[in-house]
């Protein structure tokens, strides 16, 4: 029976080819939309929370400028500075992203957070070094060692899964598939070789509520060392002429999908109706020969399935493992999906479920 | 013609929308080429081996620009800080003044400088900028898209290097500098800036994604009114009996559907208007008069396709 079902639904599909491809045309473009504006618009919604946890103080970060054909060199004077500023019991943090251990063959990458970076984010690391794991990482485990640059480290812990900071020059960053190592400045370097990091460390410190006299310090001892140019920047700036407006981009986005979205639902209503109306004839006959609402009911099923469900269920499902602020929704979009897909189907059971046999097969 | 007024009431939030995000595209685009016109060019410059001084090329480049109204900016390989500025257009005046000083035509041969307001330099410019430079101010980044942590006056500075942006009425002037800088041992590139409707579209990867949905919709429009073709044919046969034809179609059907049509994209632009100006970007809310535009374009195209779609179905039906 199933298979005669999967023939008429595919008969029915021929005959509606053009306004079906359109449906599923239209699908899949408003799925993946939504998909990737949802990822955007949680990553900007969670770069604004984070960036308020943090705005209880006056936050500043620096723009670097590379460019200065002198070679970079970490004088003493500049040397003082990062201990008194990263090893002090401020907040103030600086992090390096790359350019450290490019020979060592880790699964994951390595952020190594200098200064405090665990009390800016509320991290459970009270003794630096502290060298812990992302929620997400595998290979390693609490207890285990880990040699970063000829330095073995045992894992302290691992992270709350959703553990996040701020890069102010790249917005909120996930911590789940990092390992985390929170060091002083003057630990690390002891046992680091000197390289490139060093300059990189410069350009990404953040200081939290700063006097104009540190920053200033901090700007100088920077533009001396040679070989690049920083520039104090305010976070809550950057909030502002960033963060807000991706936001409210994305939203005008949503808003734009949010009615392609129901001119979809209306066309895929209309199509289904047309389906039933131009069919009812054939099915009034196939109830004669002792077809049941159910079979009926099965084939618009079958045929909800291919132009609406399928495609909507794919595109949500295989993107939100690629855009993974979106995967939250995911069960969220699967409810709708089906709740839709429902609602449908009982709208075409109820057109047919008012079909009377006699007037339909009578000649007109 | 409920389901119509309403799918133009969609259209028209869509559009409204659309229109915002093309607004905001060209603002940005325009800020960030520093509102400079769709004539200007963009002029790399590297220094060669025989490179004369830059007081030679600056002595020369100024020569060449006294003749015309022009704006050039500057933006040196080696400074983060600073922007060079030529205006002898008058298109930064807001900040300017007018003053000869950014016409180059000083007597004086300091680098004059106006600091930017809530720069970190403020203050600090001792410690910061050349000694050569003598800041006169300030000046205020909200009228002008300059963001740079200061501008000084071009042609005076130490540094050739780096890249200038050249607006000018006269079309030849970017290629004259050029040769003057090439004349003088440095390599040359020039382009055009390319600012334009369809390098602002081609900017932002959303347009692609917005002209794809829109295309989507109108098939969808299409879909729908063959739909309520289809569901009144027998009416239409009707009328065909007593002698109706095509025209008499579109006849009948202009003034509901034009009414709908309007009356649905004018509360859609109006929602989506109140939509855009509840978000916080503001600028990005189109002007009253593009609106209008949007609201007459979308009913007038959505009334042609749907008399058109209808007409096509009828006859068909009749047939």
């Amino acid at each position: 029976m199933i298979g005669y079902q999967l023939d008429a639904t595919a008969r029915e599909f021929a005959a509606l080819r053009g306004r079906v491809l359109l449906l599923i045309l239209q699908v899949l473009v408003t799925a993946l939309s939504l998909v990737f504006t949802l990822n955007d618009t949680v990553r900007s919604v969670n770069d604004l929370t984070l960036a308020a946890s943090l705005a209880d103080e006056n936050v500043t970060y620096f723009d670097v400028s590379y460019g200065d054909d002198a070679d970079f060199t970490l004088t003493p004077e500049l040397d003082d500075l990062l201990t008194a500023t990263l090893d002090g019991t401020t907040r103030d943090y600086a992090i390096i992203k790359s350019n450290y251990m490019p020979d060592t063959p880790l699964a994951s990458p390595v952020l190594v957070a200098l200064g405090g970076f665990a009390d800016a984010y509320g991290l459970d690391a009270t003794d630096a070094p502290a060298l812990l794991l992302g929620a997400k990482v595998t290979g390693y485990d609490v207890g285990a060692t880990v040699e970063l640059d000829a330095v073995p480290y045992q894992v302290a812990a691992r992270l709350p899964a959703g553990s996040a900071y701020l890069d102010p020059w790249m917005g909120y960053e996930s911590l789940d598939d990092t390992i985390l190592l929170i060091d002083t400045y003057s630990r690390f370097a002891q046992h680091t070789t000197p390289g490139i990091w060093q300059q990189e460390l410069l350009g990404r410190t953040v200081l939290f509520d700063p006097t104009a006299a540190a920053v200033t310090g901090y700007v100088d001892a920077t533009n001396t060392a040679g070989g690049m140019q920083v520039i104090p920047q305010s976070l809550d700036q950057r909030v502002d002429s960033v963060y807000r407006q991706k936001t409210s981009k994305n939203t005008m986005f949503l808003l734009f999908f949010g009615c392609l979205l129901l001119v979809l639902l209306a066309t895929i209503t209309w199509v289904l109706g047309s389906l039933v109306t131009s069919n009812l004839r054939r099915y009034a006959i196939e109830r004669v020969y002792g077809a049941r609402l159910g079979h009926l009911a099965a084939r618009l099923s079958l045929f909800l399935v291919v132009s609406f469900t399928a495609p909507a269920t794919v595109i949500f499902g295989f993107f939100a493992f690629i855009a993974p602020h979106a995967a939250g929704f995911l069960p969220v979009a699967l409810a709708v999906i089906l709740a839709v897909h429902l609602l449908l189907a009982a709208r075409g059971m109820w057109l047919l479920s008012r079909m009377n046999v006699t007037t339909l097969l009578r000649t007109e | 013609m409920a389901m119509f007024a309403a799918v133009a009431m969609l259209l028209g939030v869509m559009l409204t929308v659309v229109t915002g995000h093309v607004t905001g595209a060209a603002r940005d685009w325009s800020d960030a080429n520093f509102g400079l016109s769709s004539r200007a060019s963009i002029l790399v410059v590297q220094s060669g081996v025989d490179a004369e001084l830059s007081s030679t090329v600056n002595s020369e480049a100024l020569s060449l620009l006294t003749q015309v109204d022009a704006t050039v900016i500057f933006e040196a390989d080696d400074d983060g800080l600073g922007m060079g500025l030529y205006d002898s257009a008058g298109r930064y005046s807001a900040i300017t003044g007018g003053g000869r000083d950014w016409r180059g035509d000083s007597s004086g041969s300091d680098v004059l400088a106006l600091v930017r307001e809530g720069s970190y330099l403020v203050g600090r410019e001792s410690s910061y900028l050349p000694d050569s430079v003598r800041v006169l101010g300030s000046y205020d980044p909200t009228v002008v898209p300059l963001s740079s942590e200061y501008v000084y006056t071009l042609f005076r500075q130490e540094t050739t290097s780096g890249t200038y942006f050249i607006d000018s009425a006269d079309a030849q002037l970017a290629a004259r500098l050029a040769a003057v800088f090439a004349r003088n041992g440095y390599m040359t590139e020039l382009a055009p800036l390319e600012v334009s409707v369809w390098s602002v579209i081609r900017s932002e990867p959303l347009s692609y994604a917005y002209l794809s949905a829109l295309l989507l919709v109108t098939g969808s429009l299409i879909l729908l009114c063959g739909n309520w073709a289809a569901q009144n044919r027998k009416r239409f046969a009707i009328h065909r009996m007593f002698g109706a034809h095509s025209g008499t179609y579109t006849t009948y059907l202009l003034p509901p559907a034009a009414l709908a049509a309007l009356s649905g994209s004018a509360v859609g632009i109006i929602a989506g208007a109140a939509a855009l100006a509840s978000l916080d970007s503001l600028s990005e809310l189109p002007g009253p008069f593009a609106l209008l535009i949007v609201g007459l374009g979308n009913g007038i195209a959505l009334t042609g396709i749907f008399l058109a779609t209808v007409s096509i179905h009828a006859r068909r039906q009749v047939a």
